[in-house]
């Protein structure tokens, strides 16, 4: 099964360096990206469909996957994100308004208080508090350096869309190292 | 924490940490273990359609060749049209050149071809603009004593360029591809100039009497102008 799988997505990828890419990711995550997507939607079968589908979007943007860059980190961010999609369609899971996200302010006065003396582990764990959305364009724009484009096929997401989040995601950050005054 | 500034390598060091915290979350929130996985039949269905797209679009391709070697000799037949009678044209209309098939020589030998004899044969005074926009470097300056042309070229990372000549009306100076550019007279500080544009590169040519004056610039219009009235 697990040739065939990859039978299957090679025939989307013309490169051989490309199908090799895929293979290594397949053999290397597909377990772990099916475990990710089961512990958010609690169920195999849409568990299995967020796989399937995250294969599909990485097999689109195989060529600018670079394997010396998180690549364990990428395949689980793409599986988990399409997995939260997955998991609102079927009202499993209740997501905040992306606008709503400018009220953890409070949240961030709190945290800055705590941790002030490490300022990047500070942010770090105010960005981990934020919607998950924020997260997956942070890590693959920032630590995998993924264009807007191949972001927006990874995440099924205009492009737009994703300009305006990392354009919101900064914002907060500056608000947070201002002292998160909103 | 109000001293810290964000930028790139901040943000950088804060998506690596954030990276090693969401895989820690990952870890701890996923099953230890798992049923082998089986491919549905969804998956393959999904799979054969996004084949079938890809064999579409390689036929597009095709298509696609096939419509832009129509439209490249279609456009070459327009082409060889067009700039026989925008030469003519150009005749008509600009101040200081001599027009050629295919292509406009800027030529600042004045259209009578009469030189009484008291115009400059070599440059006495350099003469460059004054105004040149922010994140514009310096790429080449250089005088063509030959031809007694004053070149100067600026670029930017983006691509953009201004190249300057400052040239006596004796010199034979360059020439430009005029194709789909419109033309028009335009003053810049009290001198008729000849302005081509063909919406992302500008050419503005003047004489102020002394000298003969070439302007290209790819940028915005505004700033091209702007470029230009600082020449002195």
């Amino acid at each position: 099964m697990i040739t065939s799988i990859i039978a299957f997505g090679m025939l989307l990828i013309d490169e051989p360096d490309e199908q090799e890419k895929f293979q290594f990711l397949y053999e290397n995550y597909e377990s772990e990206m099916i475990r990710t997507a089961v512990s958010i939607l609690n169920d195999y079968g849409l568990a299995e469909d967020a796989v399937q589908e995250s294969f599909l979007r990485i097999a689109s943007i195989i060529s600018s996957v670079d394997l010396s860059n998180n690549p364990r980190s990428f395949a689980l961010t793409v599986v988990s994100n399409t997995a939260r999609k997955i998991a609102m369609q079927n009202n499993r899971e209740k997501y905040c308004n992306i606008d709503s996200v400018y009220c953890t302010f409070s949240d961030m006065r709190m945290i800055e208080k705590i941790e002030n003396k490490d300022v990047i582990e500070s942010i770090s764990r105010f960005v981990m508090t934020l919607d998950p959305i924020y997260i997956d364009i942070f890590e693959l724009k920032i630590l995998h350096k993924f264009q807007y484009k191949d972001i927006s096929k990874a995440l099924n997401t205009p492009e737009a869309t994703l300009r305006k989040r990392m354009q919101r995601l900064k914002e907060l950050i500056a608000k947070f190292l201002d002292g998160g005054n909103c | 924490m109000s001293k810290v500034k964000m930028n790139n390598e901040l943000l950088e060091q804060v998506a690596k940490r954030v990276n090693e915290l969401r895989l820690e979350k990952f870890d701890s929130e996923m099953p230890a273990t798992l049923e082998d996985y089986t491919p549905s039949v969804k998956y393959q269905a999904g799979i054969a359609k996004i084949i079938k797209r890809k064999k579409k679009h390689r036929s597009f391709k095709t298509l696609k060749t096939t419509i832009a070697f129509a439209a490249l000799i279609t456009a070459a037949l327009a082409y060889t049209l067009s700039t026989v009678s925008a030469d003519m044209k150009l005749t008509n209309y600009a101040n200081h050149f001599v027009a050629y098939p295919r292509h406009t020589d800027f030529n600042t030998v004045p259209k009578d071809g009469i030189d009484d004899g008291t115009r400059l044969n070599e440059i006495l005074e350099y003469r460059e603009p004054q105004y040149i926009p922010d994140g514009f470097e310096l790429v080449d300056s250089f005088c063509l004593k030959e031809t007694y042309e004053y070149r100067i070229l600026y670029e930017n990372e983006s691509g953009e360029d201004i190249f300057y000549i400052q040239s006596t009306p004796s010199a034979s100076c360059s020439e430009f591809n005029t194709d789909k550019s419109i033309h028009k007279e335009i003053v810049i500080n009290g001198y008729t100039c000849d302005f081509f544009t063909n919406g992302v590169t500008h050419y503005i040519i003047w004489f102020d009497g002394d000298y003969s004056y070439f302007l290209c610039c790819k940028m915005d219009l505004d700033t091209t102008l702007k470029v230009a009235e600082s020449v002195g």
